[in-house]
């Protein structure tokens, strides 16, 4: 009787060892959440890229004659890259009024696209005066071509 | 004979138990410690429209145990009506790469933010309050 007695206790205290064992198995760790504020200001204005083009070491344009070459260098004084679409046009002096700019084209050969921080992008290329037939060209005799460049943001 | 043998194997089995209860007590004790809120801080000046900029976020860990930090998230208030929050994109942090901040130390992250290409004469010269939050896990 004392046999069939002790038998469930011995087995009921295995048990509630297994169960405490496994608890422990349980892993401690914990997270952290983590806050804090700051600002995010703005420039007051950016300063205008700069375009300079290269003294002109061309030949006098003619009508039909050889495209003559130009150049230059556009400059970022600004603390950021800029990015920019490059265009060209000619105008002619105010005292050969009937020479006509569109006489004239300038061409840009792959200029750049953007100017790092506080650097410089250079570009070239060419500008000519068209031959247009039937039409008299006198009046571009003696005539300044002035080459205007823009930057625009892209 | 067989008392005695019983009578040892109950000992065993009861010493295992208080050694599994002490074992558990301490883990449960781990984990009632909460983590140290830790800190971001960190600001960014100079922004104009279309260019990203790096926002600089410094990582303060004021607990002794070191942390790596899972995630974190910016938000940016508006300035005004003409100038809403909504132009800026500020990047988040996910995670990788793998950032640990040692314990009472501080690590950087580099998050970048970007004012809108389309961002009116209103936004210059502004500041946009931003709102930084984080998760961290213990680092063993």
């Amino acid at each position: 009787m004392k046999f069939n007695y002790r038998k469930p206790t011995v087995a009921a205290a295995i048990v509630g060892g297994v169960l405490v064992v496994s608890g422990t198995a349980a892993f401690a760790y914990w997270t952290a959440n983590g806050s804090g504020s700051g600002t995010a200001g703005t420039a007051a204005a950016s300063t205008p890229l700069t375009i300079t083009q290269d003294t002109f070491s061309g030949t006098a344009l003619t009508p039909g004659g050889a495209a003559q070459p130009v150049s230059g260098t556009v400059t970022n004084a600004n603390t950021f890259n800029v990015p920019f679409v490059l265009t060209a046009a000619a105008t002619v002096d105010s005292s050969h009024s009937t020479c006509q700019a569109s006489w004239y084209t300038v061409t840009l050969s792959s200029p750049p696209t953007s100017v790092a921080a506080n650097n410089h992008a250079d570009f070239t290329g060419t500008v000519a005066m068209t031959n247009l037939a039937n039409t008299n060209q006198d009046a571009c005799k003696g005539a300044t071509v002035t080459v205007t460049y823009t930057a625009t943001s892209s | 004979m067989r008392k005695y043998a019983i009578a040892a194997g109950l000992a065993a089995v009861a010493a295992v138990g208080i050694l599994g209860g002490r074992q558990l007590a301490l883990a449960g004790s781990d984990n009632s410690v909460p983590g140290h809120a830790f800190t971001l801080s960190g600001s960014v000046g100079g922004l104009v429209p279309g260019i990203r900029t790096p926002l600089r976020l410094t990582v303060a860990n004021p607990d002794s145990q070191p942390i790596r930090l899972t995630s974190a998230t910016v938000t940016a208030g508006p300035v005004g009506s003409a100038c809403p929050a909504g132009l800026l994109t500020i990047t988040s942090f996910s995670g990788t790469p793998e950032t640990i901040v040692a314990g009472r130390g501080q690590t950087v992250i580099e998050l970048t933010v970007t004012l809108s290409a389309q961002a009116p004469d209103a936004c210059k010269k502004v500041s946009f309050p931003l709102t930084y939050a984080g998760k961290a896990e213990q680092w063993h």
